[in-house]
């Protein structure tokens, strides 16, 4: 089926050309949609909603989503599976909520930055947790010690943020940190050393209850917020059932308006089953494959909405920079030797864009102009090559300076892109005299082969933050910069885009950051999928975006039971 | 008895010490770690180390298999990476709904296999040995995820007279009889699958054995002293054909306990031997090494329950 697809690609440029060029602000709908959402999600509507099933429709005030499996770590110190934290955005609110595009708006509290950008000063509105207890400025001092306690062993890292004494709490003696001070119970004041473009974001935080016990060294109480919850979300915490649902029931008091569906279920849906379930009645909600096959099933069921967005990530090949045999034209002759429109389109039809710089198509940064667009042919590749410094050999292998064009690609078994890509990138590579070996490995070891630098090219995928910065990743100093990629201008651009602080100046600064990413070609961007959600036409109100997930919109949702 | 008993338990300690230097060391080389797994773009180098270091991932592998050790003889086994929770409270969130699943479809198992196993050895080449054969050659060649898929299709999507996945409907709040009911019609499908699939070898094993003695001298003489067939079948030759039958059963006794990873992935089936699985893709080393040296404990608990049934079934058997 695979190969059917790939062989009906060429039909189907025209329609992916279409959409190509729909990126941006002013989208139009994906493949086949009725509508596009100002924040860029298509909708597909359902068309025949008596064929609703009476499964979903008899559950009168209870809405099941379903889910991948929970790692049941639901305290928001400590969640890291996406499925975990979509509880945890029922259930904890921050001081900053993200925008449709990914920057910050106002949450817990109304914020004031001053003339240096380097305090910034919440007030906080009136908002109680879930047993009454009002939140006070203190609820969020607790929760930057936690973050800055050697004992926490958390995924997230509030260190970038760069606040005033975070080190010597951290490493020292202190007991506070001087940069977090509650002023009174409703103003929070937090300083940081230097003011940076996602200073916002990355102090973005919690509340946490003052029943959690907390001292210096022990984080125990912050990993038991796990078992009991409690935060001040529009849904609260009623029951897990270890590798099968969640059950949350609606917070009536919350700060934003009290939830209109009662009843949340998060129920585990096995991989693949996504749309039946959603057919049967089994779910109200659940996440298919974004394939034009599940679309179209989704279409033909006649009672199901279907929403179609930019996934926030993007799929990439790695080349190890470090090796001289991969210099700026070879990689950029590699990449234009790889056939990625054909490629995404055999994979995910309409629901992929090739990209060519790494930001997500609905950042507040994104941008494409003077950005080459690395179009796939051969001959200009064979150029590329040439211009390198590559000569074919006796035998027809490109060959400089006695050594030859070999590359082992280390690939993960069974996996859906590689399937399509690798014997496509083997014989257009193979055409122009490069010798491309596959070899296969599970993805831990992958990732210490590529840590290790012990990769030469590999396949990967990152998921992105709402703010744009791509340091970890791109800068020669990046923890993630996994290719070894090094260029002192482009570090350069990405410092400054990363500590300019106005987000119209940033976003020049980073259309600069992705040109010179874009001309060097530190990795072979491919893609920018799409994520689909399948919705029981029976739930009304539903918000959602790519970075504002619908978890976190919930509580504006209705649900209406009649077949009309 | 219980000098047998005791003496086996002993001969237990050295070999679960074997076992877990074996497994940990496998386990703790290969390459990549829970925090490799676990990456996202934001981590900072420093921060990376410092998980690697309070995960107690930077020590020498003898040094963490020490440090474990002496944990593990307290019966502490750490906390998963995973689930930040202890590795014993993980196993039994998790193992008894795979017990349930598996015990269930060991006994439908058992059922089904002995007494066509039976009657296909006392008719040898009949049609009934026939169809028993090719019964079981369908079970054992069948994949468990092929014969999972089918079923879903035809039982919950096509007919739906069953649910798709799952353990209980999410949503239903049924309570008391339906609840159990409920339950029942989750299980249905996986349950038939596990114990189809494996019926077919079991009941293969059942047959070559009753076979072997039936052609022995003693049911000869059996059957010229005048018993009656049925007698000399299921009192003098089945009694005989089961101590292989029993190492079997012996030897499942883990498997109950360490769950149907492919069949409760296919049916999300909230099991245990789906989160085993996922423990090695997470390199959850905790995790996986308390889950295999439970399986172990279970294996050799399994091969003693295989011995002291031996006795029962075969007087000759003595336990010195």
């Amino acid at each position: 089926m695979k190969a059917k697809r790939l062989m009906s690609a060429a039909a189907c440029i025209l329609a992916v050309s279409m959409v190509l060029s729909s990126c941006g602000k002013t989208q139009q709908p994906l493949g086949e949609a009725d509508r596009v959402t100002e924040a860029g999600v298509s909708i597909f509507d359902a068309k025949d909603k008596s064929k609703n099933v009476d499964a979903a429709l008899k559950r009168e005030d209870t809405i099941v989503i379903g889910t991948v499996e929970f790692n049941g770590v639901f305290s928001p110190f400590y969640v890291e599976n996406q499925y975990d934290k979509n509880v945890v955005d029922m259930m904890y609110d921050n001081l900053f909520d993200i925008a449709d595009d990914g920057s910050m708006v106002d949450g817990l509290a109304t914020h004031k930055v001053s003339e240096d950008g380097k305090t910034i000063t919440f007030t906080l509105k009136d908002v109680k947790y879930w047993d009454g207890t009002p939140v006070k400025a203190q609820d969020f001092v607790t929760s930057y010690k936690v973050f800055a306690d050697k004992a926490y062993t958390g995924p997230s890292d509030y260190s970038l943020a760069q606040i005033k004494g975070w080190d010597d709490y951290y490493n020292g003696d202190a007991t506070e940190i001087a940069g977090v001070v509650a002023k009174d119970d409703k103003t929070l004041e937090v300083t940081v050393d230097k003011a940076i473009g996602p200073t916002l974001e990355y102090i973005n935080i919690f509340p946490t209850h003052p029943s959690v016990s907390y001292t210096k060294g022990d984080v125990s109480g912050a990993q038991a917020m796990s078992q009991n919850p409690i935060g001040t979300g529009a849904y609260k915490f009623v029951e897990y059932k270890e590798g099968e649902s969640v059950t949350l029931v609606a917070n009536d008091d919350y700060y934003k308006a009290a939830p209109k569906i009662k009843n949340v279920i998060l129920s585990v849906t096995p991989t693949g089953k996504e749309l039946q379930r959603v057919q049967l009645g089994e779910v109200d909600i659940d996440f298919p494959e974004a394939s034009p096959e599940n679309v179209q099933a989704g279409v033909d069921a006649g009672f199901i909405d279907q929403y179609v967005m930019s996934n926030n990530g993007y799929g990439y090949v790695g080349i190890n920079n470090a090796l001289s045999k991969f210099d700026q034209k070879t990689r950029q002759a590699l990449l234009t030797a790889l056939n990625r429109d054909d490629i995404n389109e055999a994979v995910y039809g309409p629901y992929a864009f090739t990209i060519n710089a790494p930001v997500s198509n609905v950042s507040w940064a994104y941008s494409e102009e003077g950005l080459n667009k690395y179009a796939y042919n051969l001959e200009e590749a064979a150029k590329l090559l040439e211009e390198a410094g590559w000569t074919k050999n006796s035998s027809g292998k490109l060959e400089r300076d006695g050594e030859t064009l070999d590359i082992t690609f280390t690939g993960m078994p069974d996996h859906p892109v590689l399937e399509v890509m690798l014997p496509v990138m083997k014989q257009d590579y193979e055409s122009l005299g490069i010798t491309f070996n596959i070899e296969y490995t599970d993805f831990p070891s992958l990732v210490d082969k590529v840590n290790n630098h012990k990769a030469e090219m590999w396949f990967m995928a990152w998921g992105l933050t709402p703010d744009p910065d791509p340091k970890q990743t791109y800068h020669s100093e990046g923890a993630q910069n996994t290719y070894q990629y090094s260029n002192p201008e482009t570090d350069k651009l990405i410092d400054e885009a990363l500590e300019e602080t106005d987000q119209k100046k940033r976003k020049e600064l980073y259309k600069k950051v992705w040109q010179a990413l874009n001309e060097d070609v530190p990795c072979m961007w491919i893609y920018q999928r799409c994520d689909a959600w399948a919705v029981n036409s029976r739930v009304k109100n539903l918000e959602m975006s790519p970075f504002r997930s619908l978890f976190t919109n919930l509580y504006k949702a209705e649900l209406d039971n009649t077949k009309a | 008895m219980a000098k047998f008993l005791v003496r086996r338990l002993l001969q237990m300690i050295p070999l679960l010490l074997g076992i877990s230097i074996i497994v940990f060391f496998l386990t703790a080389m290969m390459p990549g770690d829970a925090v490799d797994a676990k990456v996202n773009p934001n981590m900072t180098q420093e921060q990376i180390l410092h998980l690697k270091e309070m995960y107690g991932l930077t020590d020498p592998i003898p040094v963490r298999y020490v440090k474990w050790l002496v944990n593990a003889v307290q019966l502490d086994f750490g906390d998963s990476l995973t689930y930040l929770k202890p590795v014993t409270s993980v196993i039994n969130d998790y193992m008894w709904n795979s017990f349930i699943l598996s015990l269930i479809a060991f006994i439908l198992q058992l059922v089904i296999a002995i007494p066509i196993g039976i009657v296909s050895a006392t008719r040898q080449y009949s049609a009934v040995d026939t169809a028993g054969t090719v019964f079981a050659l369908l079970g054992i060649s069948l994949p468990s995820f092929f014969l999972g898929l089918l079923f879903q299709k035809i039982f919950a999507i096509d007919l739906q007279w069953l649910p798709l996945s799952g353990m209980s409907t999410a949503g239903a709040n049924y309570t008391g009889f339906a609840h159990y009911w409920d339950v029942f019609l989750h299980l249905l499908m996986p349950i038939l699958v596990l114990s189809l699939v494996s019926a077919g070898a079991m009941m293969r094993y059942v047959r070559t054995a009753m076979l072997e003695v039936i052609h022995q001298d003693y049911i000869r003489t059996a059957r010229a002293k005048g018993l009656s067939e049925k007698v000399v079948i299921y009192k003098h030759a089945l009694r005989n054909a089961m101590i292989p039958v029993i190492t079997y059963i012996g030897f499942s006794l883990p498997t109950l306990f360490s769950g149907a990873m492919i069949t409760e992935k296919v049916f999300g089936f909230p099991g245990i031997g789906k989160v085993a699985y996922d423990a090695i893709i997470k390199r959850d080393y905790p995790l996986y090494i308390g889950f295999t040296m439970f399986v172990a404990v279970l294996t050799l608990l399994g091969n003693l329950l295989a011995d002291i049934l031996y006795a029962a079934a075969d007087p000759r058997i003595k336990m010195e």
